[in-house]
């Protein structure tokens, strides 16, 4: 018999309708087989009780006939998105025993659509980290080597759907999040346009650039995912009231005269050789499908860190100075003074990384600072929002991209060094600072065994185009079929 | 440049409590960091606006309106997929997230003797 858990959501849809196996029989291979892979450390939480009630819930309603795209299929959601009753950390110790008193939207959207909550996963402290190595429940390894980083900082999102211990799993994605651990661990991931999905329930780090997303482990699943948590929420003001289109309509269409952008700013010194190869490839490879490469410029690409490292910072310290142990949280024990009282809470609660970016977003909010740094920062961000419109409006329908400069690292290798940790950022960072969807897909695989990814950057409300160009690369290569060979713990 | 004690001040600003130990460090992360950003003073922003908002939304408003405050049903497989605005939330649940509490109170330090 095949190994239910590597089926695509479109195979166990069909196994499901066609009584192959029951949602309860599905459920519970993915538990024993994330319990299995726990030395990967991906999930912070298993709802095992949870998830075997909801199937068998579901099992019912498939006895009936009933049937929906996601209906019975598993998922993993980060733990930065609220789960009503099920801990949810933001793999923070000041979190560590919150339990939500609601369910975040896209929950709420993906419960309704009949999928089954496996568990919580794993992640950089608040989001904050582009290796999971920040977190209260310690690094996530990478399935395609224990020794390398998955990526972060939905690292345990990637890691799992990687590792088949969850077909599909949301993430978030602020500078990167979603699309540098799907490049790192092979699979495919969807940052949506700022505004397609609400961020009610997410825990927030900088809410003028987080986004909820989806991982797949092909880009039909990832289609689905994605379909489900898209839509404008009361809840949310910042969620838009934009139609939804159908995304699974986009996939396997063909892209003849398609103009793909390649920025030549992404080129620059410092681009891992194996990277650039990979790109070449895949260029070649869409062109060979009748896309039409053009070379664009994004003349601002160079400041988008900087950027991100004086907005993000700045957002975080303010959205962060909610936790100050009183109303919920961490608190730190003993006879103390208010003010002491949240001193020691925050600092026994956030982690270094975490305090690190509290500590620079005051500072560039400052008086004295707020103009040189802050709004000369909100100046920039208009001028590299202008370069992608410049971009498409003269030149491309869709740009192409590596996701990361460099291939996964080693666990440990960069912790030392925060600059060099935000630099691994800096192809994915200026999709955020635009608002643009983004997407990473399997590009290759590297000498070492490790995989690279490709991203598609589009317009705003056009994720349609990179599903298109997606599945068109897709099906044109095999990069997504590659499969991590399970490692000794 | 950035001193050790400006960032002592800033932790102070921040609510946050330094370990002395690693002042050192984490001012030197601080200046590497705040050393990086200024290449943006490079950048020529003569006549830009400062972006308030990505898509250009500015006030969402909706109508002051009264409305039913219930609880919100639990989301069920193929269930009523309209998001509803959010109801009020569970006191116990709440509450048990309260670090310390007296009956439906949350116990704080003495703040005016």
């Amino acid at each position: 018999m095949t190994d239910i858990t590597s089926l695509s959501v479109t195979e166990m849809r069909a196994g499901l309708d066609s009584k192959e196996f029951s949602c309860v029989e599905l459920t519970k291979a993915f538990l024993d087989k994330a319990d299995s892979a726990s030395s990967l450390n991906c999930f912070t939480e298993l709802c095992v009780e949870g998830a075997q009630q909801s199937a068998q819930e579901i099992d019912s309603l498939l006895k009936q006939g009933k049937s929906s795209p996601l209906l019975g299929i598993p998922v993993g959601i980060k733990d930065v998105i609220c789960t009503k009753g099920v801990r949810t950390t933001a793999a923070s110790a000041i979190l560590k025993n919150f339990i939500p008193p609601y369910d975040a939207t896209v929950v709420r959207r993906l419960k309704t659509a009949g999928t089954v909550t496996l568990g919580k996963l794993n992640m950089d402290e608040f989001a904050m980290g582009s290796s999971n190595e920040n977190s209260i429940f310690g690094p996530v390894k990478n399935p395609w080597n224990p020794a390398y980083v998955p990526g972060g900082s939905s690292g345990g999102s990637a890691a799992a759907v990687a590792a088949g211990l969850c077909p599909i799993s949301l993430g978030t994605d602020t500078g990167g999040s979603i699309r540098q651990p799907a490049s790192f661990c092979g699979i495919t991931g969807l940052k949506p346009t700022y505004g397609r999905v609400s961020r009610y329930g997410v825990i927030a780090y900088a809410s003028s650039l987080d986004q909820v997303g989806g991982f797949a482990r092909n880009v039909h699943d990832c289609a689905l995912i994605t379909q489900a948590i898209c839509g404008r929420d009361p809840n949310d003001a910042t969620s838009a009231n934009i139609d939804v289109p159908d995304f699974t309509k986009a996939l396997g269409k063909d892209i003849k005269g398609l103009r793909v952008g390649i920025p030549k700013e992404y080129f620059v010194s410092g681009l891992d050789p194996e990277v650039s190869a990979a790109l070449k490839n895949a260029i070649s490879v869409l062109e060979g499908l009748g896309a039409v490469a053009v070379e664009v410029s994004l003349p601002h690409t160079d400041a988008a860190v900087a950027v991100y490292y004086i907005l993000a910072p700045a957002e975080a310290s303010s959205n962060l100075a909610r936790y100050d142990g009183i109303r919920y949280g961490h608190r730190a024990s003993g006879q103390l003074d208010l003010k002491t009282l949240y001193a020691k809470s925050r600092s026994e609660g956030f982690g270094r990384e975490v305090q690190r970016r509290i500590l620079v977003g005051t500072y560039v909010l400052s008086a004295g600072y707020y103009d040189a740094f802050y709004i000369k920062a909100q100046k920039v961000r208009t001028l590299i929002k202008r370069d992608f419109e410049n971009a498409f409006a003269q030149h491309c329908d869709v740009i192409v991209a590596p996701t990361a400069p460099n291939l996964p690292f080693k666990i440990g290798e960069k912790l030392s060094d925060p600059l060099q940790m935000y630099l691994n950022d800096i192809f994915t960072i200026p999709v955020n600072l635009a608002g643009l969807p983004g997407m990473s897909v399997p590009c290759g695989i590297s000498a070492s065994g490790l995989p690279l990814g490709l991203q598609l950057i589009g317009k705003p409300w056009d994720e349609e185009t990179l599903f298109t160009v997606a599945s068109a690369y897709e099906g044109a290569t095999d990069w997504h079929t590659k499969r991590p060979t399970p490692q000794r713990a | 440049m950035i001193s050790e004690d400006e960032v002592k001040k800033l932790a102070n600003l921040a609510r946050l409590e330094l370990d002395p130990s690693l002042t050192p460090v984490v001012t030197g992360h601080l200046n590497s960091i705040l050393g990086y950003v200024q290449r943006l003073n490079e950048v020529d922003t003569t006549g830009v606006e400062a972006m308030s908002h990505v898509q250009g939304v500015t006030n969402v408003l909706r109508e002051d309106a009264v409305r039913e405050v219930g609880s919100s049903p639990d989301a069920t497989p193929l269930g009523d997929p309209t998001i509803q605005p959010q109801a009020m939330l569970d006191e116990d649940a709440l509450l048990s997230n309260v670090p310390d509490h007296s009956g439906r109170f949350i116990r704080v330090p003495l703040i005016v003797e």
